[in-house]
Order: structure tokens, then C-alpha cells, then sequence
């Protein structure tokens, strides 16, 4: 999985630290994500999505396993 | 947990560290050992207490706060010490009903084998939150 958070991120001017304050994680978390290291439960996801104004499926890429 | 729960708490682990401190200083006064443990557990009391104080009232977080994916490494840090836990008591249970250990030993064990557990979750719960 990829995902477009450091480009939503820098769209809207938000720093990861103010990110995570908004969807209630730690900023390492956020870092995570951007590498994509970690999956998000699908509630983080969708209030990330919602901060980032924009659906999951923009922000979160699934990549075929092949 | 709410902020002043958190600042309540940390006043009574630290009202906890004093009294402790005392009361090992009253047991133990005359040990250089014991002097020194009772000062670093009163000096430890003292420190926790106006800490958490001194964050409460400038409004600063009291603990960083956990979420979904430290929480989650902390669960996955929790299996790795009390499956050595679990392993390691009952094979000094079973050394000990075959008679190969006494109890002095069965006992003098218990403390390692804790400590041993304590680190392997300490550890693993590091090198999971590096991992992501």
C-alpha cells in the first residue's frame, strides 16, 4: 500500500505534527503512513481522508500483490 | 483518561515513592546500600510529583498519548514477554515436582525469570515501533 498523504499534506500547508494532532495519533504514526509501513484501521482512514478533503481510495493505494 | 486523573495519578505514584523511601530509610538506616535506595526512591517521589504539577498547570501534556498503532505494538510486545513467562514458570514447575530443583532455588528463580520477561517486552516493544 501507497499512499498520497505527503502530497494532500503539503496541498492544504498542514505539518505532520499538526496532522496527527487532527485524526488523534502521535506524529510518528503519520510518519508511518507516509512510508507506508503501517495500515490504518479504516476509522483512521477515513478521518484522515476527511482532513486531507479527499477520498480514501486518494489516499490510500492499494497495490496489487503480483 | 482525563488530565487531572493523569496528574492524580502521578501524585499518588510519587506520594507512593516518599513513603516507600521512608519507610526503607527506617528499616534499613544503618546499610549504606539502603540509605542510597531510600534517597533515590524519595528524590524519584519528589521529582514525579512537581513534574506532573508543574505540567498540569502550564497546561502541557501530562503522558504522550497512545494510539491505535502503539497500542497495537504494545499488545504485540505483551505476547513475547508472557510467552516466556508462561514457558519459564512452568518448566520450573515441572523441574521442581521431578525433585531436580528445591524450593530455595524455585524461588530465587521466580525473581530472573520476571526481570528476563520485563526486558524481552521492553525490547520488543522498542524494536516494533522502529518497525512501524
Amino acid at each position: 500500500m501507497r499512499t498520497r498523504i505527503k502530497e494532500l499534506r503539503a496541498r492544504y500547508d498542514l505539518t505532520q505534527e499538526e496532522l496527527a494532532k487532527k485524526v488523534g495519533v502521535r506524529r510518528e504514526t503519520i510518519v508511518f503512513l507516509e512510508k507506508g509501513k503501517y495500515n490504518p484501521s479504516l476509522k483512521l482512514a477515513y478521518d484522515i481522508a476527511k482532513v486531507l478533503k479527499s477520498n480514501i481510495e486518494e489516499v490510500f493505494i492499494f497495490e496489487e500483490e503480483s | 483518561m482525563k488530565t487531572k486523573d493523569i496528574l492524580y495519578r502521578n501524585l499518588f505514584i510519587g506520594i507512593f515513592f516518599i513513603l516507600g523511601g521512608m519507610l526503607w530509610l527506617s528499616l534499613y538506616y544503618e546499610n549504606l546500600l539502603g540509605k542510597l535506595l531510600s534517597g533515590f526512591f524519595i528524590i524519584f517521589g519528589i521529582f514525579i510529583s512537581i513534574n506532573s504539577y508543574r505540567k498540569w498547570k502550564r497546561g502541557e501534556e501530562l503522558e504522550a498519548p497512545t494510539d491505535e498503532r502503539s497500542e497495537l505494538n504494545l499488545l504485540r510486545a505483551s505476547r513475547a514477554g508472557f510467552l516466556f513467562l508462561y514457558l519459564s514458570i512452568s518448566l520450573l514447575f515441572a523441574l521442581f515436582g521431578l525433585r531436580l530443583i528445591n524450593e530455595i532455588i524455585f524461588t530465587a528463580l521466580m525473581g530472573p525469570v520476571f526481570a528476563v520477561a520485563s526486558v524481552l517486552f521492553f525490547l520488543s516493544f522498542y524494536r516494533y515501533e522502529k518497525a512501524g
